[in-house]
């Protein structure tokens, strides 16, 4: 009876445990965030404003994108120790070439975790992170694409012209997070691109942040986030394929990485 | 060019072209759901059907429409018709 009862209360504690925790994590990161987007947005803002008057457009987009990359460092750092995330490059990319980095897409906060690769880079996303306040219309100016509201044509033009210079360019091709352990289909705008410009295609594994948050929540869980970066798929492999067939293989090379990634953890 | 000749050649083009698995190649399959194809896919299955075929396909409403493998059999029939082959 005695051992019943203290079993009771242990797994109870741990629950308010639990809640705890939550609270915290949640309180602080907000707290931080607002604090930290109130801080370095404006006085980022400010100096490349005034910068833009002595420099290049060209130049101008490059600390931009910098600027966006350092505000993303800051972000992803914010709700450590509780959210742990880990970059593995196993890519070998030659980092002076633009690359198409195409993702898994499990959560809202796989777009601050991919403005942390250190390559000038923007992201195709979805309707939703331009209706952000702030921060979408920073995305706007820093020319992320929303592949929903434009006609491909244009879409395919704009994208030509980041790569060309030199801007490498993310993707979540399955658009939208999709609940449960599997990866939804993909679209292939992203590949359609990779055999027009041979710019190379890195796929990235985007694993353990379902919950942070999940999907139709705000409320982070603790957790380790691991980003990995594959291998590069080049254009010589797949010239005389269809797009069809560059999406299913780069999809079935990131599930099949993810499912690795699931059994280390 | 018979019924059967056409399933097939469609057939081969989701095999060849799209690398689909035999199985999954059925006349019930639905090219969005069950092949994963998407609105842009659609162009690659048109230039595939107009090379395998030698047909010329422009109507976009029916391509629309075209949801199943059974629905591009009939789509193909209709059109080749349509062009007196």
């Amino acid at each position: 009876m005695a051992l019943c009862c203290a079993v009771t209360v242990l797994a109870e504690n741990n629950w308010h445990m639990k809640k705890l925790k939550l609270i915290y994590l949640n309180t602080t990161f907000y707290l931080l965030f607002f604090l930290a987007s109130a801080l370095i947005i404006p006085t980022l803002s400010v100096i490349l404003v005034t910068a833009r008057i002595f420099i290049s457009e060209r130049l101008f987009y490059r600390y931009f994108r910098r600027a966006i990359r350092f505000y993303g460092q800051v972000v992803v750092r914010l709700p450590y120790p509780l959210v742990k995330v880990r970059y593995e490059d196993m890519s070998n990319v030659d980092k002076s070439v633009p690359h198409i980095y195409v993702c898994n897409h499990n959560s809202m906060s796989d777009p601050f975790l991919m403005s942390v690769f250190p390559y000038e880079m923007v992201q195709v996303v979805n309707v939703w992170p331009f209706s952000i306040p702030i921060i979408g219309y920073y995305a706007r100016l820093g020319k992320y694409l929303d592949v929903n509201n434009m006609p491909f044509e244009k879409f395919l033009a704009d994208a030509k012209t980041l790569l060309d210079e030199g801007v490498s360019i993310a993707f979540f091709p399955e658009g939208t997070r999709i609940d449960g352990a599997e990866m939804g289909s993909f679209h292939s705008g992203a590949f359609r691109l990779f055999l027009e410009t041979k710019a190379p295609i890195v796929p990235v594994c985007i694993y353990g942040n379902k919950k942070i948050p999940p999907k139709g929540s705000m409320w982070l869980h603790p957790g380790t986030i691991i980003v990995r970066s594959l291998p590069p798929v080049t254009w010589e492999e797949y010239q005389d394929s269809t797009a069809y067939v560059v999406k299913s293989n780069v999809r079935k090379r990131i599930g099949e990485e993810i499912a690795t990634m699931s059994e280390g953890q | 060019m018979t019924e059967p000749e056409i399933v097939e050649l469609v057939n081969k083009v989701f095999e060849n072209a799209f690398e689909i698995e035999k199985e999954k190649i059925k006349p019930e399959a639905h090219i969005f759901m069950d092949l994963g194809l998407d609105s842009l896919d659609i162009v690659d299955l048109v230039v595939e059907l107009q090379k395998g075929f030698k047909i010329e396909i422009t109507d976009n409403e029916k391509l629309r429409e075209i949801r199943t493998l059974q629905d591009i059999y009939d789509f193909v029939s209709t059109t080749r018709a349509e062009m007196g082959k």
